[in-house]
């Protein structure tokens, strides 16, 4: 009656509508996520303050708004919370209950992800397009480009997310991985190029930069979308995304395995 | 159906001493001491069987279940359960076992159990019909009437107990790990949980082991035990045996409306507590009624219960059994 697929699909499917069912509850909470998300927003008056004189290393205030919205867009649609409940989980025992059931535990926190990011579609995208007419950056868009965008938003979620997700996992060696999360967040922040665009600096910066993967979360879908890359720098930069993403998708793979071997489901 | 051999489970703990300067030191040198938890236990349970597995706080009972549902590797030994090794965890083994906690959930708390028990189908990918057949019959089995549709917090603990352990046998596994499943639960609640428990036992001809400090689950529900203490199997046998040989008495709790002397009270037992308007007395089990009916008679009694010896006790009793035994053997 049905196949492997047609049990993944129904399987979504349910997961999916009772994450968002249960995701309803805190929609006030969600909206009050959001607005802590403006760190981007708030970058792009300072930016644009500074612009108001003359462009700085080649944006004008309209660039720099153009770039901050987008910004606004990855940070959102790329938000990120696992590492929290993961390593609590896995400190206090919780993960048992899910443990026991013939499901990756991965699974249930990808869907609570996605349903965070369906609930952001109907408010994150008018606030940008409003954002981006009221300060005169619609023009600095490459709208052709737009698919091109999309899919290097998922290889930035891809990454960003199976990234925080081994670092959860470190819970199962140390109680502190939360801990690695401020320092996690203050380097992806910077690198990533939510702060100021990652082309103000000098070109060794910018080239070590472009080997981590973090300019690949933020910085390169928003260049992306703002045309400024040659077909063979988004060439690269998708290479780049598949390669981390890859990479991180192997290292979650390897801590999940030995970390169980070491998990001791501690309480009742 | 589940074989054991040589089990054994040794804990890295970490020491600390208590206040802010055993911090201090242990944030440059940690001191690690290894627990055995589970020290060379072996055992068989055949298909159908219940088995009850008692013993203190830490003794080993749950780290045992976890290894056998998989959450735990094992240090040393083999497990089978089912044909599979745990420790594996493949689909066809977590899709035959299952494991209850006490207050562990895996129901979603804001919404009612109905959608926890929708994922539960599409995890498990149960067709539509067995589904419907199998909540039906939970729903008859464990009086869910009405409960499924409200949401999980707003549950009496009751309540979710039962809805918990109807998600957790929705995929029908043949193996049963309970780990104190009447944990926190008023008499009536525990009542229809063991009923419950033997109710699906005998329609499934599933296996159950299960641990519990409550005499009455064990008693109820098993007619072999297995009694384990700091790691080690020290009994394996005959529920009725094990009472008994070990606790050949009952308890008798009296409340006087004036105190009692101690002299008064030893004539009709042995006396194990007394405070002035209280006592407990110990007495053999083939007299404790017509004991009762004279106590009432002879002296000035506001209340009197009748008790089976905790069941610590019995252990306590096996276990210091053992160890004279042994200090026997060692002459």
């Amino acid at each position: 009656m049905s196949g492997p697929l047609a049990r993944r699909w129904r399987l979504a499917r349910v997961l999916l509508s009772v994450t968002l069912a249960a995701f309803i509850e805190y929609r006030a909470e969600v909206l009050i996520w959001m607005i802590a998300g403006t760190l981007p927003l708030i970058m792009m008056f300072i930016w644009m303050g500074l612009a108001a004189n003359g462009p700085v290393g080649g944006y004008a205030a309209a660039d720099f708004a153009a770039y901050f919205l987008l910004v606004f867009i990855l940070r959102q649609f790329t938000v990120c919370w696992v590492v929290q409940p993961l390593s609590r989980e896995i400190r206090l025992g919780e993960m048992s209950a899910r443990l026991m059931r013939p499901l990756d535990p991965y699974w249930t926190f990808v869907a609570d992800h996605m349903v965070a990011l369906v609930m952001r579609l109907p408010i994150v995208p008018p606030v940008v397009l409003l954002g981006l007419l009221l300060t005169g950056a619609f023009a600095k868009l490459s709208l052709a480009a737009l698919p091109l965008f999309l899919v290097a938003i998922v290889g930035a979620w891809l990454i960003r997310f199976n990234m925080h997700y081994s670092l959860g996992l470190v819970a199962f060696w140390t109680d502190q991985a939360t801990s690695f999360e401020g320092l996690l967040f203050t380097i992806y922040m910077v690198f990533g190029g939510a702060l100021f665009p990652i082309s103000l600096l000098p070109p060794t910066a910018q080239e070590i930069i472009a080997l981590t993967p973090f300019s690949y979360m933020i910085g390169f879908p928003v260049d992306i979308m703002l045309g400024k890359l040659s077909t063979a720098e988004m060439l690269r930069g998708f290479g780049m995304q598949a390669v981390w993403t890859l990479a991180f998708i192997g290292l979650r793979h390897l801590t999940w395995r030995q970390g169980l071997k070491r998990y001791s489901a501690v309480g009742a | 159906m589940i074989s054991v051999r040589h089990l054994t489970k040794h804990y890295e703990v970490h020491e600390k001493q208590a206040g802010f300067l055993g911090s201090l030191r242990a944030l440059f040198h940690r001191e690690y001491k290894a627990v055995k938890a589970v020290a060379d236990v072996s055992f068989e349970i055949g298909p159908g069987e219940i088995v009850g597995f008692l013993g203190p706080n830490g003794a080993g009972k749950t780290t045992t279940l976890k290894m056998l549902s998989g959450l735990l590797h094992p240090t040393a030994g083999e497990v089978s359960v089912a044909g599979f090794t745990p420790k594996r965890r493949q689909r066809e083994f977590l899709t035959t076992i299952t494991l209850v906690m006490g207050q562990k959930q895996q129901l979603i708390w804001d919404l009612p159990a109905a959608d926890s028990f929708l994922v539960n189908q599409a995890i498990y990918d149960i067709p539509d019909e067995v589904y419907r057949e199998r909540v039906g019959e939970l729903t008859e089995m464990l009086g869910l009437g009405g409960l499924l549709n409200k949401q999980v917090r707003k549950l009496s603990l009751g309540e979710r107990m039962k809805c918990e352990l109807a998600a957790a046998l929705l995929h029908g596994p043949k193996v049963l790990f309970l780990d104190e499943p009447t944990i926190g639960l008023d008499v009536n609640m525990q009542q229809a949980v063991r009923d419950f428990v033997a109710g699906y036992n005998e329609r499934h001809g599933a296996t159950v082991l299960l641990t519990s400090h409550y005499m009455a689950d064990v008693t109820a529900l098993c007619r072999r035990v297995m009694v384990i203490d700091s790691g080690a199997l020290i009994f394996d046998g005959d529920l009725s045996s094990l009472i008994e040989r070990t606790a050949p008495q009952k308890l008798l709790k009296l409340e006087f409306r004036v105190p009692q002397s101690e002299a008064a009270l030893r004539a009709y037992g042995e006396l194990r507590e007394c405070s002035e308007l209280r006592a407990e007395l110990r007495v053999a089990r083939d007299r404790v009624t017509e004991t009762a009916a004279r106590l009432l008679a002879d002296l000035p009694i506001v209340d009197i219960g009748i008790e089976e010896v905790p069941i610590e006790e019995i252990i306590g009793q096996v276990f210091r059994g053992r160890q004279a035994e042994r200090a026997e053997a060692a002459k």
